[in-house]
């Protein structure tokens, strides 16, 4: 079992062993692809700056995240609850997504300037779609039979809901959040493509231009850790808030004994 | 012997008290087929249901069975005629009432006991008050031990036994069951119909029980409702004449093999069944 877990780790070191010896090998230019190592030293020369420059992508990650969880999560439930909503908003819901976000970041940089702002915003925008699909997907995924067997029981509409189609649709909304999280990444390195002067993204473009690929890649390093870690938290935060993914893993275990 | 007292017993019902009373009720849905007529799922309907009695409903799919008990719960409003529980009009969800369907309906995120627990935090009871109820209800079905353990890891049979228990944790005087047994296997069915008695409690509730199957609805009723389709009705009820609680043996008798060709009849005078 330990060895299982080991398995995804070895994985990765023998892929850093496999690039650098074929950087080493077929001497390839350290501006095309620099090595592992290069990059590594890399970021341990500027760690202070990776440090400090991590953390303003990591509050416009989160900002955008928790808004597009919160907006993404009430809207879904909203519309759920009325045809009237689902009618008028939806299309207007689908319509917006037509829009690459990615190109209102400029106009949003106009409108909110190149602060923490228009950067949350871009975030949040790209991020709050897919959570709020999962959350009307999950909310109507419910068993009709449930449902009648709720109202025989005398129960009005918000108790359904809180015992009934909220805990059913929970992993999907944890599925959207998933989504969201990493999509919440590349809205902020977006936003500080376009504008700022902190943070991975920036520092991202700014070695790029200065050739500096082994600081690229660092930066392309941090933010794959960024993602990856995030991911897992919304995953852990799942394990524990989803009922039912508890006592499955415990059955999953009997059977692997 | 004590039979023939029995016999005697079950058949002085013409004037007992009657819980539910369908008076003029019918059912038509309308075609979602665009140009094609409504569809009458139940034919004007006037029974009555005795307090205390096991009735069961047989007839094959598409003659009303479970229209007629959506319309006793009050999940369906009647298109014509007024469904009484209890002298009362019943013009939303009929609650004091325990239902049982074809599917277990267990939420699978909870346990067993908290599956049987949801049936007093629905109705705003304390749960804890009912966690005795419940722990015993589950020993009087044979699942004493099981309390913890997930809907996933039981049999379908003994999932079926947990919906019964939620049915019944408010001790409803009516028991509403909708095939609950037609899902399982034919040997899970003859069990669960043999401890059927000692589920309900029999001869203090009053039990409307769904079926398609001849058999069952001969061995487990007190009378049989026999329906026909196309459209919905009621072609004749049966007393069934047999002692409580009862035993397979009882398929074996002259009596049992008499009422379940009567009913067999009704279906071949209707056309439910031909012989080819």
């Amino acid at each position: 079992m330990n060895i299982k877990k080991l398995i995804p780790l070895i994985t990765i070191f023998l892929v850093l062993i496999l690039w650098e010896c074929s950087v080493r090998l077929f001497k390839i230019p350290t501006l095309v692809l620099p090595s592992p190592l290069l990059i590594f030293n890399s970021l341990i020369q500027k760690e202070d700056l990776f440090v400090s420059f991590s953390i303003p992508t990591l509050v416009e990650i989160f900002y955008g995240f928790s808004l597009a969880a919160f907006c993404g999560i009430v809207l879904g439930i909203s519309v759920s609850f009325s045809s009237f909503a689902k009618a008028s908003i939806f299309p207007l819901l689908i319509s917006s997504q037509m829009v690459p976000k990615v190109a209102i970041a400029p106009v949003l940089t106009i409108w909110f300037g190149s602060g923490l702002m228009a950067k949350t915003l871009i975030a949040f925008l790209i991020a709050f779609f897919p959570i709020t699909i999962s959350t009307m997907v999950g909310l109507d995924a419910v068993d009709p039979e449930m449902v009648k067997m709720f109202k025989a029981m005398g129960a009005g509409p918000y108790t359904t809901f809180m015992k009934l189609r909220l805990p059913t649709a929970l992993p999907n909304i944890f599925a959207g959040l998933k989504i969201g999280m990493s999509l919440a990444v590349v809205g902020a390195v977006v936003a500080e493509f376009v504008a700022a002067d902190k943070g991975l993204g920036y520092y991202l473009l700014y070695a790029n231009g200065q050739l500096d690929s082994p600081g690229v890649f660092a930066s392309l390093f941090l933010l794959t850790v960024i993602g990856v870690t995030l991911y897992y938290a919304v995953e852990i935060a799942e394990y524990y808030l989803v009922p039912g993914v508890l006592h499955k893993e415990r059955k999953m275990d009997n059977f692997s004994m | 012997m004590s039979f023939k007292n029995e016999l005697s017993e079950s058949s002085l019902n013409s004037n007992f008290e009657a819980l539910v009373e369908l008076k003029g009720v019918s059912k038509v849905f309308d075609s979602r087929r665009k140009g094609a007529d409504t569809v009458i799922a139940l034919r004007e309907t006037t029974q009555n249901i005795r307090r205390g009695e096991i009735i069961t409903i047989v007839g094959p799919s598409g003659c009303g069975k479970s229209t007629m008990l959506s319309l006793i719960a009050g999940l369906e409003t009647p298109t014509s005629g007024e469904v009484f529980v209890n002298s009362k009009l019943i013009i939303g969800p009929y609650t004091n009432s325990g239902i049982v369907f074809q599917k277990d309906l267990l939420l699978h995120w909870r346990n067993v006991l908290d599956n049987i627990l949801l049936q007093a935090e629905v109705r705003n009871l304390d749960p804890e008050k009912f966690k005795l109820r419940a722990l015993d209800l589950l020993n009087l079905v044979g699942l004493k031990g099981f309390e913890n353990f997930y809907p996933h890891e039981l049999s379908g049979g003994m999932r079926q036994r947990v919906s019964i228990c939620r049915a019944l944790l408010h001790d409803p005087e009516l028991l509403l069951m909708d095939e609950p047994f037609a899902a399982l296997d034919a040997i899970t069915r003859d069990q669960l119909a043999l401890d059927f008695d000692k589920f309900v409690q029999s001869g203090d509730r009053t039990v409307v029980f769904i079926t398609h199957n001849m058999d069952e609805a001969v061995f487990l009723g007190d009378r049989v409702m026999v329906m026909t389709p196309r459209p919905g009705q009621i072609a004749e009820v049966i007393d069934i004449n047999l002692p409580r609680p009862r035993n397979l043996s009882i398929k074996d008798t002259i009596e049992f093999i008499k009422y379940t060709a009567q009913v067999r009849n009704i279906f071949m005078k209707h056309g439910v069944l031909k012989n080819s």
